[in-house]
């Protein structure tokens, strides 16, 4: 079958979005980006936001309208994005009518007269009045409250509906969470709250559904009888690059654990929902977290990047190197935790996550390590089963197993069944988390975003541990930048039940 | 995965594992009987897989060839017939002449006592011939068994070194005759004595069946009724019979794949785990599933002759009919299809359906499960079912068709695979011809991979009420193209049995994208 061409792809995909709510997609749609003016935004917003709109996957009448405090114009805006926006040679036309529906309002966070500038300037636009609108919170969460309340007060539309987008991090802990949930939930639905975790949005995250619950072969298998442990993985090559006294309030495990790592985690163990509808799948990942008690500290080894002293560049330097790092900050770049469902499904299950910066590898994937074979006749040869699904770098799901050694000899051998993205799918574009998920938004699709008691549980597990660790200001177990982390780790997860067998290297 | 070994690293490690084996003597002397040495598999066959062997030094060195027919011949004269198969280069031709200077040939008749009284003097003459181990291989036509295994017996075994024969098929043509054969046999030589060939079990991917199966956790769980939906063995030739349907028409395709190769796979696949990879224990499981299996029964079978493709090229233009050696209007079937039921606890109600014939659309060996439907759908019906598949030839493979996100911006699902290729995957590996496993394994001793009587009687039980039904009865086949896929009313027994056929999918080779 010929691959289809790129506006044949989006053209399909508009009549799966918009097939049946035409009366919606012919309406006015106002985008509005709150902090306009900062990083996210111009690297991450904009560009998806153009990118979207260049594939006409967004509604025909849509505005897009920036906010910030800063005095900027819609030319310096697209200055500051062009670096960051892919294919604008060959698309100068469409670019000039991207910007056109672009202007730029600014104002304060915390004043009210501001958001009412901005909302008569909503009301403007041409079908303003009646359009729904979404927005998307670009900014440091301590205007979250101010913004939010000023959103709810002066900017919400009458007529059509209104989204807003929310970034972590929510909140540090438990409580400070809860409490922004309540102020939200004051001013908000659940239905009109969108709170981003970007690896929701990411391919082979959205494929584990379809694999777990379109597939036969996987449904006698997932589980305490024939799963021996599940690893999910989180690996960066490079470290805190100058902006470490941004991460030090926070620390590896707000940074990437409780939040990417545990719903991979959700998305693994859940069961089966009654349909594919948001409230059932996020019902399902709500359940299962219920199930899940705050990690042992003896079950967690906590790490801190130190520079190389044979490494090049950055590799040279430690994470307490990068000058807006606290002097003798205990704040860990890496992070190995167990966690353990108890349920019927999978009591007793080690659920290993392993995070860290300036590891020896760029990757993230999920591994689901089997059992051994009861009754083994091939003299203890061979190795377990596993079940990778590499999110990222190079997209790809492989069943690691055992097959008879080729050529003249009988024994058993590893290898694998592979599915490589990008040799089976060659012609196929992934698109970017963002782009998904800013288009989830316009469709009102909640299924690969985060509600308020998924994320009350997801801080109720991690929140004593991280407070213990604080309290104790535990020290972390350095490790050179670009190695595998400390070994500790590698000890927890044999002592609780992941074997290692080093011989095997996956060849696609 | 390491570098791939060359070549003598893999034979080196091979003997390794063969001479620390305590079975195979490295020093012993051995002598290789070829019966029937003018014979077209001779020629073709034996004599080439044993250069092979005796090339990359995976025979003891002490091994002699003697070649054994009615035919006037000499050494030379068979080294002229067999070149064409032999494949050598210009690099072997002294280890060519190495081995012919170990090859000799004696000519006598196959009923005549005296022959093989000469062949024994020949033997011991050789260098270390009365010590020595000796196999028997009978590549002759089945008319002359009886006389050439009681003249071996009686006057060409070795009383110091082991004895083993080697016979092909066919063994008889039906229960009793095959039974008369075992019968003879086991008058004249120990169970452990008889090697009798089929070539499917010398396939890679047929050895495989038993790692996959018994090597890996996750088939565990759902080898069984309970996710299984039937399973396929597939034979597909793409060329008729080109000439020799004389020979062919006094078998038919039943007796010539199905009650053989495709009835030894679905062995493999079907039995429980044995209790170790020791021959006995594993040829035990075999007889024991077998015995599970009725008699098929004539609703569950679909039988085709093939005729020509007017607008076909050369050969397809005929049908087995226009083939001046097959008897004027015979009914005998160059396609089948069967459904049998193995009636135990793992088993019970899933279809096996053996498919084989001739002048079909591609040559394909392999191996199909097919598994249920997912239970409580959440895609709206969009899920195909799962199946693994196990290419036998060409191109060895193993793959599992599954459902997997439709790649990009979508969520719904679709068909993909994941795959395991050997000729991408194992690029440098040589994958041995059968011959050349299965005649080493005799050097072994291993019987692993050679058929038993009692799994051979069993076979034959499951296939003769229906064989001597149609020979009966003589049942027209349906008519098929040359060429074609069959004819379609196997298709309709295959989707009445539970075989769900899709249509959507294509195995797309991810290595030639």
């Amino acid at each position: 079958m010929e691959p289809l061409t790129r506006s044949e792809v989006f053209g399909e995909l508009r009549k799966e979005l918009y097939g049946d709510k035409q009366s919606s997609h012919s309406s006015t749609h106002v985008f509005i980006i709150l902090g306009a003016s900062g990083d996210l935004a111009k690297k991450k917003i904009y560009p998806t936001l153009w990118w979207l709109f260049k594939d006409g996957l967004l509604p025909e009448d849509i505005y897009i309208v920036g906010f910030a405090r800063s005095d900027l114009t819609v030319d310096k805006i697209k200055a500051a994005c062009l670096p960051h926006m892919k294919d604008t040679d060959e698309e100068l036309d469409s670019l000039s009518a991207f910007f056109k529906r672009n202007s730029y309002l600014s104002g304060r966070y915390d004043v009210g007269s501001s958001f009412e500038r901005l909302n008569s300037h909503l009301s403007s636009l041409p079908g303003g009045e009646t359009a729904n609108r979404l927005f998307y919170l670009a900014l440091p969460p301590t205007v979250y409250h101010h913004v939010s309340t000023n959103i709810r007060n002066h900017c919400m539309s009458c007529k059509g509906w209104n989204r807003v987008i929310f970034e972590k991090p929510f909140g540090h802990d438990l409580q400070s969470s809860q409490e922004l949930s309540a102020h939200l939930a004051n001013l908000f639905k659940e239905d009109q709250i969108y709170r981003i975790d970007h690896y929701l949005g990411k391919e082979m995250v959205q494929n584990l559904m379809v694999l777990r619950f379109g597939n036969r072969l996987f449904g006698p298998i997932w589980n305490r009888n024939s799963v021996a442990c599940v690893v999910l993985t989180f690996k960066e090559p490079f470290g805190t690059q100058g902006r470490g006294g941004y991460f030090d309030g926070f620390g590896i495990i707000r940074d990437v654990m409780q939040n990417h790592l545990l719903q991979m985690l959700c998305l693994i163990a859940m069961e089966k929902p009654t349909s594919t509808s948001p409230d059932d799948v996020r019902n399902e990942k709500v359940k299962v977290l219920k199930c899940i008690a705050p990690p042992n500290m003896a079950d967690v080894v906590l790490g801190q990047y130190v520079g190389d002293p044979g490494g090049e560049g950055d590799a040279n330097l430690g994470y307490l190197d990068d000058p807006t790092v606290p002097k003798g900050s205990c704040t860990p770049t890496f992070a190995t935790a167990v966690l353990y469902v108890q349920n019927e499904r999978w009591d007793g299950v080690p659920f290993i996550l392993r995070c860290g910066k300036a590891l020896n590898e760029r990757k993230a994937e999920v591994r689901l390590q089997f059992t051994d074979v009861p009754g083994d006749i091939f003299a203890d040869r061979c190795q377990r089963n596993e079940l990778v699904v590499r999110v990222q770098p190079d997209e790809a799901i492989y069943l690691k197993m055992m097959t008879k050694r080729p050529g003249v000899f009988f024994g058993p051998e590893e290898t694998e069944l592979d599915l490589t993205y990008k040799s089976r799918y060659k012609n196929v574009k992934l698109p970017d988390a963002y782009e998904r998920l800013i288009l989830d938004v316009f469709c009102g699709n909640q299924m690969h975003f985060v509600r308020s008691d998924e994320l009350r549980e997801a801080w109720r597990i991690f929140t004593p541990l991280l407070h213990q660790i604080e309290a104790a200001k535990r020290q972390p177990i350095p490790y050179t930048y670009g190695s595998r982390g400390p070994s500790e780790s590698d000890d927890l997860i044999q002592r609780v039940g992941f074997r290692y067998e080093g011989t095997y290297k996956c060849v696609t | 995965m390491t570098l791939p070994l060359s070549r003598s690293e893999v034979f080196g490690e091979l003997r390794q594992e063969l001479y620390d084996d305590e079975k195979f003597h490295q020093s012993d002397v051995h002598i290789f009987i070829i019966m029937g040495a003018s014979g077209d598999l001779a020629k073709k066959k034996i004599y080439p897989t044993l250069w092979w062997l005796f090339r990359d030094g995976l025979l003891p060195e002490e091994t002699y060839f003697v070649g054994f027919a009615r035919s006037d011949l000499t050494v030379d004269a068979i080294r002229t017939a067999c070149m064409p198969f032999m494949k050598v280069t210009e690099m072997e031709a002294e280890r060519l002449s190495a081995f012919f200077a170990r090859n000799s040939y004696i000519s006598g008749k196959y009923a005549e006592d005296a022959s093989f009284s000469k062949l024994n003097a020949h033997m011991l003459a050789l260098p270390g011939g009365p010590e020595a181990n000796r196999l028997f291989y009978l590549a002759l036509p089945p008319t002359v068994y009886h006389d050439v295994t009681k003249n071996i017996k009686q006057h060409c075994m070795s009383t110091k070194g082991w004895n083993r024969v080697i016979v092909e098929k066919p063994f008889g043509h039906d229960l009793q005759s095959s039974e008369e054969l075992s019968t003879h046999l086991s008058s004249l030589f120990s169970e452990d004595q008889i090697y009798r060939i089929d070539h499917y079990l010398g396939k890679e991917m047929v050895q495989n069946l038993m790692v996959l199966r018994f090597g890996n956790r996750i088939f565990g769980p759902i080898w069984n009724r309970d996710s299984v939906a039937c399973v396929v063995l597939t034979f597909k030739e793409p060329f008729g019979t080109q000439g020799r349907g004389g020979y062919f028409d006094d078998f038919g395709i039943i007796r010539d794949v199905m009650q053989n190769h495709l009835l030894q796979m679905l062995c493999l696949v079907a039995m429980e785990k044995p209790a170790s990879t020791s021959s006995d224990d594993v040829r035990d499981e075999k007889v024991k599933v077998l015995k599970c299996i009725t008699p098929v029964s004539m609703s569950d079978v679909v039988l085709g002759q093939y005729v020509g493709n007017p607008e076909g090229e050369g050969d397809a233009k005929l049908g087995y009919l226009d083939d001046p050696t097959v008897p004027k209007g015979s009914t005998q079937a160059t396609f089948a299809t069967a459904v049998l039921y193995v009636h135990n606890e793992r088993w019970d109600g899933v279809p096996f359906i053996l498919r084989c014939g001739k002048a079909l659309n591609e040559r394909k060996a392999e191996v199909r499960l097919q598994f249920t439907d997912v239970p409580g759908d959440i895609f709206d019906n969009k899920c195909q079912r799962n199946e693994l598949v196990v290419r036998v030839q060409p191109n060895e493979a193993i793959y599992a068709k599954m459902m997997s996100k439709k790649p990009g911006v979508y969520f719904s699902p679709e068909e993909t695979e994941l795959d395991l290729t050997y000729k991408s995957r194992y690029k440098d590996v040589k994958l041995p011809d059968a011959y050349e496993r299965l005649i080493l394994d005799v050097f072994c001793g291993s019987q692993m991979h050679f058929v038993r009587s009692d799994e051979l009687r069993e076979a034959w039980r499951i296939f003769t009420p229906i064989l001597h039904q149609i020979d009966k009865e003589k049942p027209k086949p349906i008519p098929y193209k040359y060429g074609s896929r069959g004819p379609s009313e196997a298709d309709d027994l295959v989707k009445r049995v539970g075989f769900r056929y899709e249509g959507t999918y294509k195995w797309v080779n991810p290595h030639k994208l």
